[in-house]
């Protein structure tokens, strides 16, 4: 079970827009998760997440974190991070990673 | 659109922004901000432009006591410089931070030379702030990347002292960074030597005449930062973040001057770089609050208005993202021309504004975070709100035209779903 999920973009600014809505879909989901957002240079700092979600507009640092880092890194659809559709990406993270 | 352009273009830029020094230069030079807000706080207080308020600093000598809070900041900024610069890259290059810190400042201390002074009666040798303040910076740069490079190299693959196995574990790693930080002194002081011997005299003097120099030229032109501006929103065209791209070029570049230009404020002497990295965050225009607003007040289209409630707010303090990928203005050619022209634009009004002479030169940090008027305000006063709100008027008719194209069809898109929903339902 995903206790941490980690949102990187260039300075952790828009990030914590679609974080605060995927807060909410887990508190509607009775969900327990700790969600943070981060610059990418504080990324080296959060290592005891679970999963590293990247924003669409540093998703050509996929290749160069995922082989970094011991955990699986995806990116967020431009759609659902332009309509910060938080809901969706935490739907889909759970199913993603188990 | 061409998607394969796209993919390769990501690549390559992948490959440039996880290059070992643009990463350290991007990232280490943004672990200056607490430093600079320091000096640009000081440098804020006493250009107020406030006539009781300077009054006040002169007859009750605060001013010239606070000065002292930009003297150790931005007088002194290289040394922060070399600290922050090695400090990222040994922690990309995965070896022990503190050693590889002190090594590079040590090395910066080594190649940087000391000029005789009297303190008083007494002879002394001290450091000046010429080589240490922004003048300095390009050595620092490149002392701290090599220095941390060779220390890197040292500590993986060059000769180990081995210690009996009865020694403590502790003990023989404490040994571990000792010949690779001679090593790397022996170096610096070897390149010292060399330099003494050229007509240059000293590595600073090397490295300022051939380097800095002539790269301050184009750290001194409007066109080179306006080209890099047009270059991070084509790289947002296709997705990706822009400045991501441009952040090393950007901060090395323009950088210098505005340290220069906080020094001499708070020196009382005029700032004389009206292009600079201070005035590139506070003048790239106030965009995304526009568009925003546009979007949010102004379209007919269900997708834009929802867009625009989403983005409105974050707008005002600089970010777009939402409408980035929400529009989406990425792979939009309808967008890309008055996307790539906004910044632009507005870089050269507020250009324009100081070259007449109604805008002071910028010598102020104030975080793009900041709102637009406000922002301008700090950074210059209330010429420089006046210059943000002429900015907006700009933008808003650049982005008109386009706009009610983008509306009219997101609108016809929108009515065409909604028939076609209709006779799915009732088929």
């Amino acid at each position: 079970m995903i206790k941490k999920i980690l949102l990187a973009c260039s300075g952790g600014f828009s990030t914590s827009m679609l974080v605060q809505r995927m807060k909410d879909a887990a508190k509607a989901k009775n969900l327990d998760i700790e969600i943070l957002a981060v610059g990418e240079d504080n990324i080296f700092e959060q290592l005891d997440s679970d999963v590293l979600l990247l924003a669409p507009q540093i998703a050509h640092k996929l290749e160069d974190l995922s082989s970094d880092l011991d955990i699986p890194v995806f990116t967020i659809d431009m759609m659902d991070y332009g309509m910060m559709n938080g809901e969706k990406v935490l739907t889909e993270v759970l199913e993603k990673v188990k | 659109m061409n998607k394969t352009f796209a993919q390769k273009l990501s690549k390559a830029v992948s490959k440039f922004s996880g290059n070992l020094i643009v990463k350290t230069i991007a990232s280490g030079m943004a672990r200056l901000l607490p430093v600079i807000m320091i000096g640009s706080i000081v440098t804020l207080l006493i250009s107020l432009p406030i006539d009781p308020w300077l009054a006040f600093l002169e007859s009750s000598g605060i001013g010239s006591i606070i000065t002292i809070g930009s003297k150790m900041t931005n007088d002194i900024i290289t040394i922060y410089l070399v600290v922050a610069l090695s400090f990222d890259m040994a922690r990309l290059l995965k070896v022990n931070q503190l050693n590889a810190v002190l090594v590079s400042v040590v090395s910066f201390f080594i190649v940087t030379p000391m000029t005789d002074a009297m303190i008083g009666e007494k002879a002394a040798k001290v450091f000046t702030t010429t080589y240490l303040g922004s003048r300095g910076m390009f050595v620092g740069i490149i002392v701290a990347l090599l220095a941390t490079y060779l220390f890197y190299l040292l500590v993986e693959k060059g000769p180990k002292i081995k210690m009996p196995a009865s020694v403590p574990p502790a003990i023989t790693a404490s040994f571990e960074s000792l010949i690779p930080a001679i090593g790397v002194a022996a170096v610096f002081i070897a390149i010292g030597a060399v330099f003494s011997m050229t007509s240059y005299g000293d590595v600073h003097s090397a490295v300022y005449a051939v380097l800095q120099a002539p790269l301050e030229g184009l750290g001194n032109s409007i066109w080179a930062m306006v080209l890099l501006a047009l270059l991070g929103e084509f790289f947002w065209f296709f997705g990706i973040h822009g400045s991501n791209v441009t952040s090393a070029a950007n901060n090395t570049l323009f950088m210098p001057g505005a340290i220069e230009n906080a020094s001499n404020v708070a020196a009382g002497l005029p700032a004389t770089n009206a292009v600079n990295s201070y005035f590139l965050e506070a003048f790239k225009g106030p965009r995304h609050c526009v568009l925003s607003a546009m979007l949010a007040f102004m379209s007919k289209s269900k997708q834009l208005k929802a867009v625009g409630k989403i983005a409105v707010v974050p707008g005002l303090f600089g970010i777009s993202e939402p409408m980035k990928f929400g529009i989406p203005m990425v792979f939009n050619p309808i967008i890309l021309i008055p996307m790539s022209l906004a910044p632009v634009i507005s870089l050269l009004i507020a250009y324009f504004a100081i070259k007449i002479g109604f805008m002071s030169i910028v010598s102020i940090a104030v975080p793009w975070v900041a709102p637009p008027l406000i922002g301008g305000f700090l950074a210059a006063g209330w010429q420089g709100a006046v210059v943000q709100l002429i900015q907006m008027i700009a933008i808003f008719i650049l982005y008109l035209p386009f706009f009610k194209v983008l509306d009219k069809r997101k609108c016809a898109e929108e009515a065409l779903n909604e028939s076609q929903a209709k006779e799915g339902n009732a088929s």
